[in-house]
């Protein structure tokens, strides 16, 4: 009888401690408070997903809160699966008042099914830059404010550079195989490899590729009557042909984090990437002289243009409870003459993403400079692999990369490519 | 076996009893014990206290199993785009066309055999090694099981470190150019070689202890009686402590089938499915199908052909490692 009671008791015990545990996994938002959050302010909730900014997007939260008195403006990170969240409220019909969203077809879903609101007639829209309109509109009017932009293409060692009697950044492929033979002869390693990743050779690719493509390349990717392979495909492969040549040895050993260690300790001249490649840099070198220019790989100078596009865009819940002071809280996030607002906290470092407009940093750094002449000279053009079917990436990084490991030939390697794609439409 | 009418209580209880012992022992020869007559007594206490954890692992594992996984395999279901629409048994018959995953079953099987055998005769060497008076047998131990504490991500990280940088700096001061040129991620067959190495490597320490527990169940008298009759040495290892530890073989051999078919963060971490999808295991195959090209009902029917083709390997190896087993 007793062995009975006490070992139902011990029973009890584990499914009470299981229940707790439960309770504990299975919260998935981490509240990061604002200030106190009451006292008759108005709360506007702005959900971000997990990413290691986050720290500075509540340093801009902060900086507005403690300007005025009337809006509480609150950043939640979810740290769990962002899509996963954002269905669940969908359902529930719970949107919060503002809310991070992929560019591109994310936001035109929203927009098609009367989620978020119309931003058309808001200030910043007449301050963005033209090129990446594309990217949060819907049947013409903008949908989303772009918060940030990312940029690829080929940052390079300004000092690197000067070392070995680099004067111009090549325009054509000629003057980068030329860049290449220089910096060869001085005994530096041309580009930084960061090629064990395949997501880094899914970017190069979708560089490479926008340069050689016509415009209604995309629409037939997209119906499925396009291939990767077209007449001009010789010029996409040539450029990869150089990188194999000039990457160091052992260059599919580097991943990301090597490559990009790399190019900020001085080991490598250039690496063909993304601003978020200087993020290591800020912890090895901040004072990296680093410059940016668009990939190469025509005989054309005009088609050397930056891979500009949008990183992240913030939309409004059209049926938020108090849409004027959401609003105020985004024309504060827009707002490009304020030194100390939100885009000095979010953008204002190396490595940051920049916005979308027009912004004086007070960080100093060739690449920023670089960066704003092409986009005001409006010599951009967007991620072009972001317009194809989702899940692309992942079929044409590990492609590239049997190229690179030598395991495919051009043909081959494009074979899978459109395979993939095929894959992707059905 | 019908009880005759009119026979008394004690008759009836003693059929029963003799049922219920040919039903145990059928395929042996061995008699009803006393071990038996107390399990038929509190069968069902015994019962009751598995039932907290099978309610845990219907709901965690075999509810998501049933109710979600298998028909979502008749699915296609792509989940950026939200399209789900009934195909039947069409997933099933694409997964058997498709290069990659028949790669990816050839390269898990591969990976599955090589590291189970490399581990358990290397987890095997140390275990014997350490059975008898070494000083700091139990710090020495540990050390050889942490490996396993380690989260596979971790160890992937480690492991890279010393493949591009340890290794080569080794072959620099040693003057060995292969040493310091080998790339070890650059080709398939390298990658392979790498994952195989870091698994076994992982899994060797927990299956060392489980042989450490093992060989200490052995009697002492039955070695010493073996060794006076002149059976020593390697001899002594395949004749007497091998067979007797047949039941540590079956759960080693049990807990290495479903971990290596099941094999992912390794493999993710240290090659990322490797130069093309090389290294890319059945886990890997469906996970990239599933996040990474958003085909979750195709997904899902794979998932369901490893569950089949692990529950199969385990079911029959379970057979033949339980009529090996030698009881004392």
């Amino acid at each position: 009888m007793k062995k009975k009671v006490i070992s139902v008791l011990l029973a009890g015990l584990m499914v009470l401690g299981l229940a707790g545990c439960q309770g504990g996994t299975s919260e998935q938002e981490s509240k990061t408070e604002g200030s106190s959050g009451d006292g008759g302010k108005t709360a506007v909730k702005l959900v971000v997903w997990s990413s290691g900014a986050a720290e500075n997007f509540q340093k801009g939260a902060d900086a507005f809160n403690s300007r005025q008195d009337k809006i509480d403006f609150q950043i939640e990170m979810q740290t769990g699966d962002y899509n996963q969240y954002l269905r669940a409220k969908v359902a529930s019909d719970d949107l919060p008042d503002m809310f991070f969203l992929n560019p591109y077809s994310q936001v035109q879903q929203f927009a098609e099914n009367d989620r978020i609101l119309d931003l058309s007639d808001q200030e910043f829209s007449s301050k963005i830059y033209d090129s990446v309109k594309d990217a949060y509109s819907y049947e013409g009017k903008a949908y989303a404010y772009p918060m940030c932009l990312e940029m690829l293409g080929i940052y390079y060692n300004v000092d690197l550079f000067e070392e070995a009697g680099i004067t111009e950044v090549p325009k054509t492929f000629a003057e980068m195989e030329e860049v290449c033979r220089k910096l060869q002869e001085k005994n530096i390693t041309p580009f930084a490899a960061t090629y064990k990743d395949g997501w880094t050779l899914n970017h190069l690719f979708s560089c490479l590729q926008g340069n050689v493509v016509g415009d209604s390349w995309v629409q037939e990717m997209n119906e499925g009557t396009g291939s990767f392979a077209n007449d001009r495909s010789e010029e996409v492969f040539r450029f990869l042909d150089l990188m194999k040549d000039n990457s160091g040895s052992n260059y599919m050993d580097a991943d990301s984090t090597a490559g990009f260690n790399a190019f900020a300790s001085g080991e490598a001249a250039m690496i063909a990437s993304g601003e978020f490649s200087l993020l290591n840099a800020e912890s090895v070198n901040p004072d990296l002289n680093v410059g940016l220019f668009g990939v190469p790989n025509t005989d054309d100078e005009a088609d050397a243009k930056l891979d500009v596009d949008v990183g992240i865009c913030i939309v409004v819940n059209k049926k938020s409870e108090h849409l004027e002071e959401t609003l105020e809280v985004l024309n504060y996030i827009a707002d490009n003459t304020d030194a100390e607002g939100w885009m000095h906290y979010s953008s204002d470092a190396m490595g940051a993403a920049p916005p979308a407009m027009e912004f004086e940093m007070q960080l100093d750094k060739q690449y920023y400079k670089d960066y704003t002449a092409y986009m005001e000279s409006g010599n951009s053009k967007p991620w072009i692999y972001l317009q194809l079917p989702s899940g692309i990436a992942d079929t044409v990084g590990p492609a590239v990369q049997g190229y690179f490991a030598g395991s495919t030939d051009m043909a081959e390697t494009l074979e899978v490519m459109d395979v993939g794609c095929q894959e992707l439409l059905e | 076996m019908d009880p005759l009418p009119f026979s008394s209580a004690r008759t009836q209880k003693k059929r029963r009893w003799e049922a219920f012992c040919k039903a145990r022992y059928s395929d042996r020869e061995e008699r009803c014990g006393m071990s038996d007559f107390l399990y038929k007594k509190n069968k069902k206490f015994y019962l009751s206290l598995l039932f907290p954890a099978l309610l845990l692992y219907c709901a965690a594992l075999a509810g998501p199993l049933l109710i979600g996984s298998l028909p979502y395999s008749f699915l296609n279901w792509n989940l950026i785009k939200g399209k789900k629409e009934f195909i039947g048994l069409g997933n099933y018959i694409k997964l058997f066309q498709d290069e990659r995953f028949i790669h990816a079953v050839g390269f898990t099987i591969m990976l599955a055999v090589v590291s189970i055998i490399l581990s358990n005769i290397v987890a095997f060497a140390v275990a014997f090694m350490l059975d008898r008076n070494v000083r700091g047998k139990g710090v020495i131990r540990s050390f050889f099981f942490i490996p396993n504490i380690i989260s596979g991500v971790m160890v992937a990280f480690v492991w890279i470190f010393i493949f591009t940088n340890a290794i080569p700096n080794v072959g620099e001061r040693l003057n060995l150019d292969y040493l310091v040129n080998i790339s070890w991620f650059g080709n398939a067959d390298m990658s392979m070689a790498a994952v195989v190495i870091v698994t076994t490597w992982q899994s060797t320490g927990f299956l060392m202890m489980l042989y450490v527990a093992g060989l200490q169940t052995i009697p002492r008298d039955v070695i010493e009686a073996a060794m006076l009759d002149g059976c020593v040495g390697l001899k002594k290892i395949f004749r007497i402590q091998l067979p007797l530890l047949m039941p540590t073989v079956t759960i080693n051999l049990f807990v290495s089938i479903a971990g290596a078919f099941k094999s992912f963060d390794i493999p993710l971490s240290l090659t990322g499915g490797g130069p093309a999808n090389s290294t890319q295991t059945i886990a890997l195959n469906i996970y990239s199908d599933a996040f990474g090209a958003y085909k979750t009902g195709y997904a899902s029917a794979k998932s369901m052909v490893l569950f089949l083709m692990v529950a199969v390997i385990a079911f029959i190896q379970l057979r033949i490692t339980r009529k090996r087993e030698v009881q004392m």
